[in-house]
């Protein structure tokens, strides 16, 4: 049963636009909380760790 | 039949090419990377930041970025650009867009014999991904600081190859400052790197299937996301020639949209009968039901 409900909400249109905006509303409260610059100071140095030094 | 083209490469070269579009990384006095406001946002596939030609940030080195830092421990804004990723397109960004995906298609491409990884070894290293991505992505970098409360990148620091491959190799063989401090680290990343492409030409995509963090992740919106293929079983004659074609060892004639499609196609393709389509939309496709003729009353 439990199933058949997961099922019926993977294929309702309502689930997916009510995920997008979840998604949508994740990236304003990241932004809100200025965590876009802490994104922006690592990509812009050369990260050591992933070139294999630090 | 007259035999379908595969020409997903055409995007594969295109998405390559435009997220590691800034040239003077390559070709300025001295390799570096680009330290525009584009980098602001993260692109869809794993494609390391610190790859000179790399205009956007790597999504995984930013989650741990956040995440390792002082600030926050779980970064919403990464998270919710890799939601609106998966929903847009799912896995369908490691089949065409991501990088080191491509990197793996070519070198499969090279003809070797191939291997067929083994049902009992197979299943069990597919969820290794899910542990990438729970433990060093999510968890570690949070949980393992240093004295000032920062922690590593550990997904990048001890496993990602694409990090080792697009940045590590150009910037070392430009720079002897970061030559001069190579150490057990480099080895390590560097030995991993060449085990995955080796692995790469025998197997197809080894990394995706077994140890992609950002596959893992967007695996989770393979049922739901606007990009999904669909079996019309009324066509299909159970022939099978779709599971054989199929790269990733799905089940297709069982379920078509599990975690592990990438939206190759190569099964729609190798469909006799086209059951297979890919749909894109917010609505599941409705089964076309036959129109009946209007009978003839004389």
């Amino acid at each position: 049963m439990v199933s058949k409900m997961l099922k019926r909400l993977q294929e309702n249109a309502a689930t997916r636009i009510l995920i997008l905006v979840g998604g949508v509303a994740f990236i304003l409260l990241g932004i809100y909380r200025k965590e876009v610059a802490e994104v922006l100071k690592k990509s812009i140095t050369i990260c050591l760790e992933c070139i294999g030094i630090g | 039949m007259k035999k379908k083209k595969d020409s997903r490469w055409v995007t594969q070269t295109l998405a390559a090419l435009a997220t590691n579009s800034y040239l003077p990384g390559f070709f300025g006095e001295r390799i570096n990377i680009y330290k525009g406001k584009l980098k602001n946002a993260c692109v869809p596939g794993l494609n390391c930041y610190s790859c000179p030609g790399a205009i956007g940030s790597c999504p995984i080195g930013s989650l741990q970025a956040v995440a390792g830092g002082r600030k926050h421990d779980f970064s919403f804004y990464v998270v919710g650009t890799l939601i609106l990723f998966g929903m847009l397109l799912g896995r369908a960004i490691c089949g065409f867009l991501c990088l080191f995906g491509f990197i793996q298609d070519l070198l499969y491409k090279i003809p070797t014999p191939k291997i067929k990884v083994p049902h009992k070894v197979d299943k069990p290293l597919r969820y290794a991904k899910y542990l990438m991505l729970i433990v060093l992505v999510f968890i570690l970098p949070v949980v393992l600081t240093n004295a000032f409360g920062l922690g590593s990148p550990y997904f990048c620091k001890w496993v990602c190859p694409a990090g080792t491959l697009e940045g590590g190799i150009p910037l070392l063989a430009s720079d002897e400052g970061l030559r001069n401090s190579i150490g057990f680290l480099f080895y390590w990343k560097a030995s991993l790197l060449a085990l995955i492409l080796l692995a790469s030409v025998f197997i197809h995509r080894p990394f995706c299937k077994y140890f992609c963090p950002l596959g893992a992740f967007y695996g989770l919106f393979s049922k739901i996301s606007l990009w999904r293929m669909t079996l019309d079983k009324d066509k299909c004659i159970d022939c099978g020639k779709c599971e054989k074609a199929c790269p990733m060892n799905v089940a297709v004639r069982k379920d078509i949209n599990v975690p592990e499609c990438i939206r190759c196609g190569n099964c729609k393709r190798a469909c006799p009968t086209n059951a297979i389509r890919t749909q894109y939309g917010f609505r599941d496709a409705k089964r076309k039901e036959p129109k009946l003729q209007p009978t003839q009353t004389n």
